[in-house]
């Protein structure tokens, strides 16, 4: 946060107007370091009531969170400074040393788009796989000689209607312990021994939540994506262990621990079959490549 | 809620900004057109025809990449070329737009920061025109019916929606509807869907209904022009604004359905409204009526207030006003509107006094605070200084803008108003956005259980759940 107000040290005495949206935004972190920002910028917060008051405030319009800051000063009258922020990027708040935190590795860039990917490594041989689902193709590559090369692939059947639902992609069907891409409302299992291909049903469709596990807490955690418009970088978040609706206008953000900065828009994520890792797909808006990260979670010390 | 439109206008280039029609035309239109992104409520923007969009770093220059395989209801492929002759006449003149390959291309002097709040609200939906005018669009619905010279509108399922089939059949729209008699039918199961005047919503909610209220949509105000000499004085403004009791006309007359506005532009659109205030001082609205001259709207002739918009709302709105100023000694009459007799040959309008106060109802239609705020601006003459960064979509700019404006008292904030809808018990997943939109396409009916003769007959639990073509009725003028 910015707030600058000219050369000569002013002594002021801040006031957090916090209600049920701020809250949780207006943590001891985040006000030492809007107090060290003041401080920069000639500000110095004091506990005298004979100082102006600046009040900090956290108010949303539909697109940004503002960070509103007024000081009312005897001679100026009312000084007005606001500072916005992406609504969607309060979604991550509190960083806490005891949770797990996420990592993330790139795995395959491409310049096809690519809607969505999963890996998986042979518990027998060691070797390692990899799905990608790019241009109406379902992709099958191993992990040789520290390079990805392509095994065979095959052709998603069918193109219908987008689904309301959303588009869909890989998928771990834990209880029939195979992969399925569901995609426009069908199903299709894949078939991995031999060569490559898919046998679709339309029926069944299964949820596509993002948990994933780590070995330092017993309940799995969400992980959450696509906070942003598709122009801006993105990051994954891990949510809480806890399941949430669908909270309402002006409710109070849910918070999140650990993230990752991605390099654009996170477009789709796939849970592995062990739970502990998943596959992110980024379109890269510095390269305008598309590209898959495995994203794991790991427990910080 | 009052539905003041007399008809529907599918064609955006028609609608006029901030009118109360363009509410109910934005409705419709969310039916058989779309955007080419979307905001959800928690501030994302969504592709919708759009898959991807990128900018430079001056916000100049903007690429959309258009979304392949949409086809329109009437089964002619979008392309690139479509949005251009769709949105290019919407856009001001310094804003250029060209279709390149699969993509489009805003092209503008000015920084563009705010254009995804501005595609993603108001009347920027892409449609492409019959060779009889009449629109086609790509959205879940398709306009089967609307028989001239009558209130329904009949929309039918588009089988071939990119975006999937909507869950009902049909939405049959019914305008004109008394608000009473709505919320008859919405008791007796004729109707699924009903807007709610202000007034009925306690009744409706006494009743049990089921009430969906928006966030403040639409704006009540005063406005001033210089028809009246006495309404050019800042002074008499300043006083008439103190008197204006605007707590009263929020919680009485609204029945709580709406807000007492301080600024033009309501907390959830702008998020810097609650630094302005407005406090009612009927003293020091009388000790600065003293101060002016005797024969200033009070004596001579009074201040001539006419309502602009028709309602009994807006009238009694205007009523409240002429009491709260009648209270500090400054005489206000009111003058309705005039109605064009039905019927009635066209003649020319007997010369009325001219009035120096408007009462004007403003509704909301863009998700950008500049954006609305200009239209505002520009509807109604409010002039700034000419140092304005007019461009700027900097909060603290438009905080300055807007504050520069209300100090001029040119125009009076009055309150904000909500829409209500009342929902039928069978509405299923009912997902509004909370500026109003209704997303009809996700919601769906769940039919009554059947009284079963044999009471040995199951049910088949599949047909409980599937969707049936109802009607939706939003309400009416009383």
């Amino acid at each position: 946060m910015k707030v600058c107000l000219g050369g000569h040290r002013q002594p002021v005495k801040v006031a957090w107007q916090e209600n049920t949206s701020s809250s949780s935004y207006f943590s001891d972190a985040r006000k030492k370091a809007f107090l060290d920002q003041i401080s920069a910028c000639g500000m110095e917060a004091a506990e005298n009531s004979d100082v102006p008051r600046l009040t900090v405030t956290l108010r949303y319009t539909p697109s940004k969170a503002l960070l509103i800051a007024s000081l009312t000063e005897a001679v100026n009258g009312q000084q007005l400074f606001v500072v916005e922020i992406p609504r969607a990027s309060l979604l991550v708040a509190r960083e806490s040393g005891a949770a797990p935190q996420l990592r993330e590795e790139l795995l395959w860039s491409e310049e096809k788009p690519i809607q969505s990917a999963i890996g998986w490594q042979d518990p027998s041989s060691q070797e390692r796989y990899l799905l990608v689902f790019s241009d109406g193709l379902v992709l099958r590559f191993r992990f040789e000689d520290n390079a990805w090369k392509l095994m065979d692939s095959a052709d998603f059947p069918g193109a219908g209607r987008r689904s309301r639902s959303g588009e869909g992609g890989f998928f771990y069907a834990r209880a029939k312990q195979r992969f399925e891409l569901v995609l426009r409302k069908r199903v299709c299992e894949l078939n991995l021994d031999g060569r490559l291909s898919l046998t679709c049903s339309g029926i069944d469709v299964p949820d596509r939540t993002a948990e994933i596990a780590s070995s330092c807490e017993e309940s799995p955690r969400y992980l959450v994506a696509g906070k942003g418009d598709y122009t801006q970088p993105d990051r994954i978040t891990l949510g809480s262990a806890a399941k949430t609706g669908v909270a309402s206008s002006g409710a109070s953000e849910e918070t999140y621990s650990g993230s990752v900065e991605m390099p654009g828009p996170v477009l789709d994520i796939s849970v592995a079959e062990n739970s502990k890792t998943a596959f992110a797909v980024t379109k890269n808006l510095s390269t305008g490549n598309y590209e898959v990260y495995r994203i794991t979670s790991v427990c910080s010390d | 809620m009052e539905v003041h439109a007399a008809s529907v206008s599918l064609d955006p280039r028609e609608w006029q900004v901030g009118s109360l029609d363009s509410a109910t035309n934005d409705k419709m239109a969310e039916l058989v057109f779309e955007r080419l992104v979307a905001l959800d409520n928690y501030g994302r923007f969504q592709p919708v025809l759009a898959t991807e969009w990128s900018h430079d770093g001056s916000n100049k220059r903007w690429r959309f990449t258009i979304r392949a395989g949409v086809k329109f209801s009437d089964g002619a492929a979008l392309n690139p070329e479509d949005v251009v002759a769709a949105l290019q006449p919407l856009l001001p003149a310094s804003e250029q737009l060209s279709a390149a390959g699969n993509s489009i291309v805003f092209q503008s002097n000015a920084p563009m920061p705010d254009l995804l709040e501005q595609l993603s609200s108001g009347r920027y939906f892409v449609y492409r025109p019959l060779a009889s005018g009449a629109p086609v669009g790509t959205g879940p619905f398709i306009l089967a019916e609307s028989p001239t010279g009558t209130a329904h509108l009949l929309f039918r399922a588009n089988e071939d929606a990119w975006s999937g089939r909507p869950f009902v059949d049909a939405i049959d729209v019914t305008l004109g509807v008394p608000p009473l008699r709505a919320m008859f039918d919405l008791q007796l199961g004729k109707a699924d869907l009903i807007e709610l005047s202000p007034e009925l919503v306690p009744r409706a909610r006494q009743a049990n209904l089921r009430v969906w209220s928006s966030e403040p949509v639409t704006l009540f105000g005063l406005r001033f022009d210089d028809a009246q000499a006495a309404a050019s004085d800042v002074r008499l403004r300043e006083a008439l604004s103190l008197s204006l009791d605007r707590g009263t006309m929020a919680n009485v007359l609204l029945q709580k359905q709406a807000e007492p506005a301080a600024a033009l532009l309501p907390q959830w659109l702008s998020g810097y409204a609650f630094l302005f205030t407005v406090d009612t001082n009927l003293e020091r609205a009388k000790e600065m009526r003293r101060g002016l001259p005797a024969n200033e709207a009070a004596g001579v002739e009074p201040l001539r207030l006419r309502v602009d918009p028709s309602g009994d709302l807006a009238k009694l709105l205007g009523e409240r006003v002429a009491v709260n100023a009648r209270q500090a000694a400054i005489s206000v009459q009111v003058v309705a509107r005039p109605v064009p007799r039905a019927g009635a040959a066209p003649s020319p309008a007997p010369a009325a006094p001219p009035s120096g106060v408007h009462l004007f109802a403003w509704h909301y239609s863009s998700l950008s605070p500049r954006a609305e705020l200009e239209s505002l601006f520009a509807a109604y003459n409010l002039s700034e200084p000419s140092e304005v960064n007019a461009t700027s979509i900097d909060h603290e700019q438009l905080y300055a803008r807007e504050r520069r404006v209300l100090e001029g008292r040119r125009v009076l904030p009055l309150v904000v108003q909500a829409e209500s809808v009342g929902l039928g018990a069978n509405v299923r997943d009912w997902m509004p956005a909370r500026w109003g939109e209704w997303h009809l396409a996700d919601v769906w009916l769940e039919t009554p259980e059947p009284v079963a003769a044999d009471s040995s007959n199951t049910t088949n639990p599949t047909s409980q759940a599937s969707p049936q073509p109802r009607a939706v009725a939003p309400g009416a003028k009383p």
